[in-house]
């Protein structure tokens, strides 16, 4: 637990004063961050194609719309699909990286650290494009396969990251210890390390799914026939009369992915929670 | 414990310092590293060393609509005309004015969550880290509504009466370009500052302010040395998407907020510029690792070498 | 040391890309991923054609009459703009059917993505209007065909009623006495073409002079009404509609339309200078699979009865004469079908200039 500050607040001028100031800091971030969300969701409902004031009356038949539209369905069935394959896959690729820069000497490490590092540093655009230039040099039909690959290349080095955090962290002497219990490497890595690791797996998938899921700009350039939603919603946005339709299924799937990301980090804190350990440490291990 | 027989003398007995902890002889973790990287860097090699590869490689030659893959040095030498200068340094007026501003409100916040929020500590992150996943290409639409002649923050401020006119410049402008980028990245940047301050032993604050430090003091003097690592985190994980976004300036930039990863997607997919487009791409990357590069140098070097 | 290890990696790619492949993108397509099995000239069409158009050419009912008539069955990714088309097809992108606009598919051509069509295998192109057939793109001078124009319609100005008094030509809009500001197309050709018109040069495009080109580039620069560019209708719609502009160039009559639905007193008008007609069809791509398929979906949209359903859906001009003998009076007085090239709207026939890349070198002058 942490020690409160040694000035109870509410109880001076200062200490008030500096609540409200706080409490206004807060106020103003969130809206930063969640006003257009919340803007956006109000005029779901709006009964018009502009998205702007003033309202005209409540209506629910965009998302009708939107329930009727197949092209929906079929992008959201096909970015969940991708995501399905893509995080299973970066997980692997991201642990067996983790574990081979973090438990082994040899000449490159730092090199090879660097070089799985640098997906998270170049911009997306350049990755999108680059692939497409790529895929068309080398033959590569363009579709599911070309947008899960380029999001595994994109996603798996954050596992990577948060893995190897971890296990910076864990004790050198629990894995040393089994192996001189008499423990061969592998099962000191499968009953020991492994086990630990679970929860930073488990936030990694959270994240990588997430970005998968929502990712535009790469999958924009290595698309093939088949949209995800976030390629749908763009190319739907052109038009003025599918606006609305377009914020309305854009709203339903945020709060759908609220709820579900919710959902999952809350039951990783009660499992992490009996372990007796802290949630906050897969973020603060970086 | 030399035994050749037990599996204990796989390792050897020194662990190395500051590197995590890696008890093996050198040839055998090799050949481990091998087998558990091939995938891994496998991949990146094929797939993403790859594209950046052939953007290299396209960088040098002739590949506009008609041309024949000839080499050439023309691009980057079109790249560098007086038109693209002026975008780029409009890009970087833009690109630090957002970083600043970024880091002006990630610093104070990450400093509440890291140590004045309490039990909300844990939802509010959570709060921070999903607010991106939302309505992640129509978000910017909105913003036309807050910024716009008759918008959120004009109507508000009319009504108040601080205005008499609608404010023309608060959309479509660079000003909308920085609050736009400032607020979608926001996230990104308090994180790391977030676990860099989560280092800190309050006690240390408390010391500094009993000693009768002010905030500016105590910051320079405590909490910038002490989170150098995350401050250089944010800069490379924020600075580089901000300086190659396009989406931002096509929709609240207007003309003049026009960015240089806007001319990039228009050679690339609206003139089917290639090369130039391959050309400029590496400019901007340059760039980036220019500042990153410079904001290493402001953070102290040897802290970093010796991770914690 | 960090630092090493960075400029290590940035090195080991360029040697990785030094040994890449050198092909170019153009060269041996895609292998198919569709199931047709048809040969390429006679025999029954069947299987699955690609068409890779815009998402509003993919009207159900339309798909849906063809699929029941044929047996075959569309594929249809869709595309946001034609830009985004012609990156994916230089990438290999298989389709067979493309949706192509006058005035952009020029480039297509050049980059050999497109195969020129064998008109006697179109029932109706003796009967599509003249005026469709104007262009260097749809017809080139050695006769190849290159779209088969489906719909048309003008590009002219429109602007709010409520906030301005009339606006009837490119000369008042850019320079005339107004409150209010005022929108651009994103589309450097479209804006830098209109600002010429106002200047008085053209209308043709292809007359328009370097030196032209430089001064309208200016003019823009120089204009303080232009708050903004804007990219598609839904765009566009919402600027006029929140009232951040007042009027547009190079608008359609159909953006008008939409907003006098939202109860916003919007006007179309075609400039004093000219009206320039848009025209899109479909093409043939360089690596199409389903030869017949492709075909008989072109004969399908061509076909009186689809464009009428395309006339009634969007308000566009329709190509093909026979929609004369099919579509509803109303429609036809409505939309002035009778004839795209009627006298009295001067219309201008889209296209690019040959030196397209000059002019898009001036534009970066005023957009960057």
């Amino acid at each position: 637990m942490t020690t409160g500050s040694s000035v109870a607040l509410g109880s001076t001028a200062r200490g008030r004063l500096s609540l409200a100031f706080r409490t206004v800091f807060l106020a103003f971030v969130g809206f930063v961050l969640f006003g257009p969300v919340v803007i956006l969701a109000v005029f779901s409902l709006n009964d018009s194609i502009i998205l702007g004031f003033p309202f005209k009356g409540a209506t629910t038949s965009w998302y009708v719309q939107a329930f009727r539209e197949p092209n929906i369905w079929a992008s959201l069935w096909t970015s969940l699909k991708v995501a399905a394959v893509v995080t299973p896959v970066s997980l692997l690729l991201g642990l067996t990286s983790a574990i081979a820069l973090t438990r082994f000497r040899f000449r490159l490490r730092g090199t090879i650290t660097a070089f799985v590092a640098l997906p998270l540093v170049i911009p997306w655009l350049v990755i999108g494009v680059g692939s497409l230039l790529f895929f068309s040099a080398t033959d590569i039909p363009l579709g599911l396969f070309t947008i899960g690959v380029s999001h595994v290349v994109i996603a798996f080095p954050l596992a990577t990251a948060l893995l190897s955090a971890q296990l910076y962290r864990l004790e050198p002497h629990l894995h040393e210890a089994a192996l001189d219990l008499g423990a061969t490497e592998r099962e000191a890595l499968r009953l020991v390390v492994l086990p630990l690791l679970v929860p930073t797996l488990a936030a990694s998938a959270i994240f990588v799914f997430s970005w998968s899921f929502n990712n535009f700009i790469v999958s924009f350039f290595t698309a093939g026939f088949e949209n995800t939603f976030p390629i749908w919603v763009f190319s739907t946005l052109r038009r003025a009369r599918d606006l609305p339709m377009v914020n309305a299924i854009s709203t339903l799937v945020s709060v759908v992915q609220v709820i579900v990301v919710v959902g999952a980090w809350q039951a990783l804190r009660r499992v992490m929670d009996r372990r007796g350990q802290d949630i906050r440490e897969i973020v603060i291990g970086s | 414990m030399s035994d050749a027989q037990t599996p204990a003398a796989d390792h050897a007995d020194t662990p190395v310092l500051g590197t995590g902890y890696a008890g093996k002889a050198r040839s055998r973790g090799s050949f481990s590293a091998f087998i558990y990287l091939a995938g891994p860097v496998g991949v990146l090699l094929l797939f993403f060393a790859g594209p950046l590869g052939i953007l290299a490689l396209y960088s040098f030659q002739e590949r506009s609509r008609t041309g024949d893959g000839s080499w050439t040095i023309s691009n980057y030498v079109n790249a560098l005309r007086p038109q693209y200068v002026e975008t780029a340094l409009n890009t970087l007026v833009i690109a630090v004015l957002s970083m600043v501003l970024l880091l002006v409100i990630a610093y104070p916040l990450a400093y509440l969550l890291a140590f004045k929020v309490g039990r909300w500590e844990v939802p509010l992150l959570l709060a921070l880290a999903l607010s991106d996943e939302l309505n992640p290409l129509i978000r910017i639409y909105a913003w036309r509504t807050v910024l716009g002649r008759n918008g959120l923050v004009n109507t508000v401020l009319t009504q108040l009466r601080l205005i008499d006119q609608p404010l023309d410049w608060l959309i479509f402008t660079k000003f909308a370009v920085v609050v736009v980028l400032t607020a979608s990245w926001l996230p990104y940047a308090v994180i790391p500052l977030y676990a860099a301050m989560k280092t800190i032993d309050r006690r240390v604050l408390e010391a500094a302010r009993d000693l009768g430090a002010g905030w500016w003091t105590t910051f320079r003097s405590v909490v910038f040395p002490l989170t150098a690592a995350g401050f250089l985190a944010t800069i490379v994980i924020v600075f580089i998407p901000i300086i190659s976004d396009f989406a931002a300036p096509a929709l609240v930039g207007g003309t003049s907020g026009r960015m240089l990863a806007s001319v990039t997607e228009d050679l690339f997919l609206g003139r089917g510029e290639w090369g130039i487009g391959s050309a400029l791409t590496f400019v901007l990357l340059a760039a980036s690792g220019l500042v990153v590069w410079f904001s290493y140098k402001l953070t102290d070097l040897s802290r970093l070498a010796t991770h914690r | 040391m960090r630092r090493a290890h960075t400029l290590t990696a940035i090195v080991a790619l360029i040697v990785a890309a030094c040994g890449g492949t050198q092909t170019t993108p153009t060269d041996s397509p895609a292998p198919p991923a569709s199931e047709t099995t048809s040969p390429q000239n006679g025999g029954e069409p069947s299987g699955t054609v690609v068409f890779f158009g815009y998402e509003d050419s993919f009207l159900p009912e339309v798909l849906a009459s063809f699929t029941d008539e044929t047996g075959i069955s569309v594929e249809t990714p869709a595309f946001a703009d034609e830009d985004e088309t012609e990156a994916k097809l230089r990438a290999g992108f298989q389709a067979d059917v493309v949706e192509l606009c006058s005035g952009e598919a020029g480039s297509m051509i050049e980059a050999g993505l497109l195969q020129p069509i064998d008109t006697s295998r179109i029932d109706a192109w003796d009967q599509i209007f003249p005026s469709f057939k104007d262009g260097e793109d749809v017809v080139d001078e050695e006769g190849n065909v290159w779209i088969v124009p489906l719909q048309g319609g003008p590009f002219g100005i429109v602007y709010l009623a409520d906030a301005v008094d009339p606006i009837t030509s490119y000369q008042e809009l850019f320079f005339g006495d107004y409150d209010g500001d005022i929108a651009v197309s994103e589309e450097p050709v479209s804006t830098i073409w209109d600002m010429a018109m106002a200047l008085g040069y053209g209308p043709e495009v292809d007359a328009i002079t370097e030196e032209q080109v430089v001064d309208a580039v200016d003019a823009l620069i120089a204009n303080e009404r232009i708050r903004t560019t804007w990219s598609e209708d839904g765009d566009l719609i919402q600027l006029l509609a929140t009232g951040e502009v007042v009027a547009a160039a190079h608008a359609t009559p159909d953006i008008a339309q939409a907003l006098q639905e939202e109860g916003i007193d919007a006007v179309y008008v075609a400039p004093a200078e000219g009206q320039i007609l848009w025209k899109c069809g479909h093409g043939i791509s360089a690596t199409a699979q389903n030869l017949d398929g492709a075909y008989a979906l072109i004969n399908h949209y061509l076909s009186p009865e689809v464009q009428t359903t395309f006339a009634e859906e969007y308000g566009y001009l329709a190509s093909n004469a026979a929609i004369l003998e099919v579509a509803p009076q109303e429609l036809i007085d409505e939309l002035r079908l009778d004839d795209p090239g009627a006298a009295d709207l001067v219309t201008i026939p889209e296209g690019l200039p040959d030196n397209e890349e000059f002019w898009d070198d001036q534009w970066q002058r005023f957009a960057g």
